[in-house]
């Protein structure tokens, strides 16, 4: 995951992927959950792997997940919003990522 | 302070382990039922060991209330059983002229097997209470502070100054330097502070029994100087560092010019079981001169060596005491502690956040309570 100090540049409005299709949304949570919060687990995430009920995410983890959609996407996720429903599993946080595109 | 995020989660949390499908996991105001729940909870996560010095802590705060509040305190259940806990530290501050409590977060931990969850209690601490003040050396748990909205408010510089070559017994990578090079580092290093801390112009130095009334002078003289800091008076004195309070060994030592006005004061413990000295506290009047604090650091550490101590820490709020003097005293950097804070009124918010606001010792935080 990303530090303060080396984290991901703000996109740029024409790079930002606020339009894009649920599977590269979806490509874009596995990768960082798969490279940087699973790393070393050894364990296969799938989308609809459970993500908490397998201790795959602590809280940390998902500030630092949040923050991170939040430069690429250019979205804000309440800490309301950092709940069971929402982080149960690749899938629904990229739900959750897509309603908040379309409410921009 | 709070401990680190992922030691305060415990380490054993093994993904894939999926033992709670059936999670029914709520945020819950602490009750008195839940108390050895929570030492319980303590010793899993940290230590059956430590566990002993928090209970200890635990009464000290029930019968040492500063504030007659209870502090706020929630506990997460998974139905009925404890699985996290929040404390919280409530503390006078003046700021700006204007004098209001503010809560510090403390003795977080949660069950490894719930570290998801942890976070509702911090979001919990954020939403209940209005001013908040926390003061940490984890740069994941500062993250997560000022993601629920607290700003970066001031910064404890870390120092450590090494007395005695056992130290590196407690060296993740040297604890295996040879015994005899254990002592001759040791008699170097005594070697160099009697020359370095001979001091041709130290002053005088008295040992203090008790914190008196001389203490609110020199404070008031103090506030004029900072727009935001703790309110130091006798009573919260008494409390943090009194022969009732967590640190029962501390020594008090001040300077005091030809009327016996206070220009300086330190504050310092030896923990005799990891042969770690703490300066607690290191105040001086800024128009007194660089000469009192480094007096009153010299005879600290002295002290604290005769004592037995290993090594010394100390966080220097800035302006505390000049950074070439700390490095001449033999002093190094090793990790600070970030000020964070969270004030509902917008003015004084904008006050506690300025440059260079802040008068705040690491004796202030609730941090040093886990260095008992």
């Amino acid at each position: 995951m990303h530090s303060s100090s080396d984290g991901p540049r703000r996109p740029t409005s024409s790079e930002r992927t606020s339009r894009s299709p649920r599977t590269e949304v979806i490509a874009v949570i596995h990768a960082c959950i798969t490279t940087q919060l699973a790393k070393g687990s050894g364990h296969e995430v799938a989308a609809d792997t459970p993500l908490i009920q397998n201790g795959y995410l602590t809280s940390l983890e998902a500030v630092e997940l949040v923050m991170f959609l939040g430069e690429k996407f250019g979205i804000e996720i309440d800490p309301e919003e950092v709940n069971e429903h929402n982080f149960r599993s690749i899938s629904s946080i990229a739900t959750l990522v897509e309603r908040k595109l379309e409410a921009e | 302070m709070l401990k680190s995020i992922d030691e305060a989660v415990g380490k054993q949390g093994e993904p894939g382990a999926g033992p709670h499908s059936s999670k029914q996991v709520r945020i819950m105001p602490f009750q008195i039922r839940h108390r050895q729940q929570v030492y319980e909870l303590y010793g899993k996560i940290f230590s059956e060991r430590s566990r002993v010095g928090f209970e200890a802590r635990w009464e000290w705060g029930r019968e040492n209330d500063l504030f007659f509040d209870g502090g706020a305190k929630w506990v997460l259940v998974d139905n009925d059983r404890v699985v996290g806990f929040l404390n919280t530290v409530p503390l006078a501050y003046r700021i700006g002229g204007t004098t209001l409590t503010a809560h510090t977060p403390a003795d977080y931990m949660v069950d490894p097997e719930y570290r998801f969850y942890g976070l509702q209690l911090m979001h919990q601490f954020f939403r209940t209470c209005a001013n908040c003040v926390s003061a940490d050396d984890v740069p994941s748990t500062i993250k997560v502070t000022e993601w629920l909205g607290a700003k970066r408010a001031g910064r404890l510089v870390g120092y450590v100054k090494v007395l005695d070559g056992r130290a590196l017994r407690q060296h993740e990578r040297l604890n295996r330097v040879p015994l005899l090079a254990q002592w001759l580092l040791t008699g170097a290093l005594g070697l160099r502070d009697t020359v370095r801390l001979a001091g041709r112009n130290a002053l005088h130095v008295e040992p203090l029994r008790e914190f008196d009334r001389r203490l609110e002078k020199f404070f008031l003289r103090i506030s004029q100087r900072a727009p935001a800091m703790p309110v130091r008076d006798l009573r919260f004195l008494q409390w943090r560092y009194g022969p009732t309070s967590p640190h029962p060994t501390r020594e008090i030592a001040v300077v005091t010019d030809g009327g016996g006005n206070l220009l300086g004061y330190v504050v310092f413990h030896l923990s005799v079981e990891t042969h770690r000295g703490l300066i607690l506290d290191l105040l001086a009047l800024p128009e007194a001169g660089v000469e009192v604090p480094i007096s009153l650091m010299r005879y600290a550490v002295k002290r604290l060596r005769a004592e037995g101590a290993w090594t010394v820490r100390y966080f220097a709020s800035p302006g505390a005491m000049p950074v070439p003097d700390l490095r001449r005293l033999g002093f190094i950097r090793r990790g600070d502690f970030v000020l964070s804070v969270k004030f509902a009124d917008p003015g004084i918010q904008t006050i506690a956040t300025r440059p260079g606001a802040w008068n705040y010792s690491f004796g202030d935080s609730e941090a040093s309570h886990a260095f008992i």
